[in-house]
């Protein structure tokens, strides 16, 4: 009872200090160039956010990392299965899904601008990122699939859909929704941090670009700051569809 | 039908060229301590365990359906969902909602976390007995029922057996609508 009443407090409180610090060590340097304090940070977001053209960059940004995203889910929701039924797809994927995780995201950005033009770089960029963090996921949930219960479907000759309605969903559900979570934000850094390097015309990581080419620090951090929230709001909404989506399914 | 069962597990022989037979039609009651291989039988009857012996399977070729030891339900769905879509091919709406009535269940609705242990059973119980299972095999299926509940379970099994065979694994004789034509010890 206690911990649940102080541990909102305690956490505003911890906020606060950090604030706090970053605003008194923003006034100690006392030079904009290197570190702006956070209320000028929040100035400068209201007065970007006030421009067209930084919300046209928000929803060109938005649109090709949430595509890169989608489309790694998609890609992860048919392979994986596929994956756990044939070993020769998991073995055939294996060394595509390791190269993915290590490679660095500049490596992979730089080889990929050379083939696409920079304007679609941060969909592919999200999806490389994001795909072998569900598919791994999503397989090892399959690949632990309770044996009990797919004897039970084995014996009572269970159809496609019963079978992944009873069996499948029901574990494979929590792991979906754990890595959807961690690997949003995976999705918006990568393709963020592809973004300033293709520099692709109207998009966010062109705008942090020439605020860095213009030591336009605050604008840097406001900037920083929009993606932040754009990615949170996309991680709250990406939630409340999972959940929406597991209980229809739960109530079929 | 007759099997004739042998079974290593590393060192440890459980069955050598047991021979279990089972007349059709017929209730068998299976007892023994634990531990010698009741439930192994079971699974090698209806093939979920491989026999090392390949010489005589009369069981082969039939389907069955099982109440497990676990009841084997899927817990975030709801009691009716998981008899609909495991048998909704060969049972209609009303003849299940009509099966939860005559196991006391009056909640078909209801998440099966929701259910009690006795209750879970009970559902198991009614999986297998409406699914098309040309053998019944209950593997203690009255665990955890209380005597009223275990009342209910026996008559829905002599109302629903439907003349199939049945082997069922029990500690303790059952009642009078469920009387064993034969007693296997192991």
């Amino acid at each position: 009872m206690r911990t649940s009443t102080t541990k909102p407090f305690v956490k505003a409180l911890s906020v606060i200090f950090w604030l706090a610090l970053w605003h008194i060590a923003a006034c100690a340097v006392g030079q904009r160039i290197l570190l702006v304090s956070p209320i000028e940070v929040v100035r400068r977001l209201f007065i970007l956010i006030s421009q067209a053209p930084v919300w046209q960059a928000a929803l060109f940004s938005t649109l090709r990392i949430a595509g890169g995203f989608l489309l790694a889910l998609l890609a992860a929701l048919v392979l994986a299965p596929l994956s756990s039924r044939f070993s020769w797809i998991s073995i055939l994927l294996e060394p595509l899904v390791q190269a993915f995780k290590v490679v660095p995201v500049a490596s992979i950005t730089i080889v990929v601008l050379i083939w696409v033009s920079s304007r679609n770089l941060s969909v592919i960029i999200s999806f490389m990122m994001v795909f072998p963090v569900l598919y791994t996921n999503i397989l090892s949930a399959l690949r632990d699939t309770d044996r009990g219960m797919l004897e039970m479907a084995d014996v009572f000759n269970l159809g496609m859909w019963a079978r992944a309605r009873l069996v499948y969903l029901p574990q494979v559900y929590p792991y979906l929704m754990s890595s959807a979570s961690l690997s949003l934000g995976l999705a918006w850094k990568s393709g963020v941090a592809a973004e300033v390097i293709g520099i692709p015309d109207g998009s966010l990581g062109e705008l942090l670009y020439d605020a860095k080419v213009f030591f336009a620090t605050g604008d840097v951090f406001a900037y920083t700051l929009l993606i932040v929230l754009l990615s949170v709001l996309f991680e709250l909404l990406m939630k409340l569809l999972f959940r929406s989506l597991g209980q229809r399914l739960e109530a079929l | 039908m007759r099997v004739r069962v042998t079974k290593h597990f590393g060192d440890r022989v459980l069955f050598d060229g047991f021979d279990f037979s089972v007349e059709e039609g017929s209730i068998v009651r299976l007892t023994g301590p634990s531990g010698r291989g009741k439930t192994t039988l079971l699974r090698i009857i209806s093939g979920l365990e491989e026999n090392e012996d390949k010489s005589l399977s009369d069981f082969s070729g039939h389907s069955f359906a099982w109440v497990f030891q676990e009841d084997r339900l899927t817990s975030s769905a709801g009691a009716y969902s998981n008899i609909a879509l495991a048998l909704g091919r060969i049972v209609d709406r009303r003849t299940i909602l009509s099966a939860f009535a005559e196991l006391g269940l009056d909640e078909p609705f209801k998440k099966v976390c929701q259910y009690s242990g006795g209750m879970k059973r009970r559902l198991a119980l009614m999986r297998a007995l409406l699914s098309d299972g040309q053998i019944l095999i209950l593997d203690e299926p009255f665990t955890g029922l209380d005597p009223d509940s275990r009342a209910l379970a026996e008559a829905f099994i002599a109302a629903h057996r439907r003349g199939r065979t049945c082997i069922i694994v029990s500690h303790e004789e059952e009642g009078p609508l469920l009387r064993a034509d034969r007693t296997v010890s192991i």
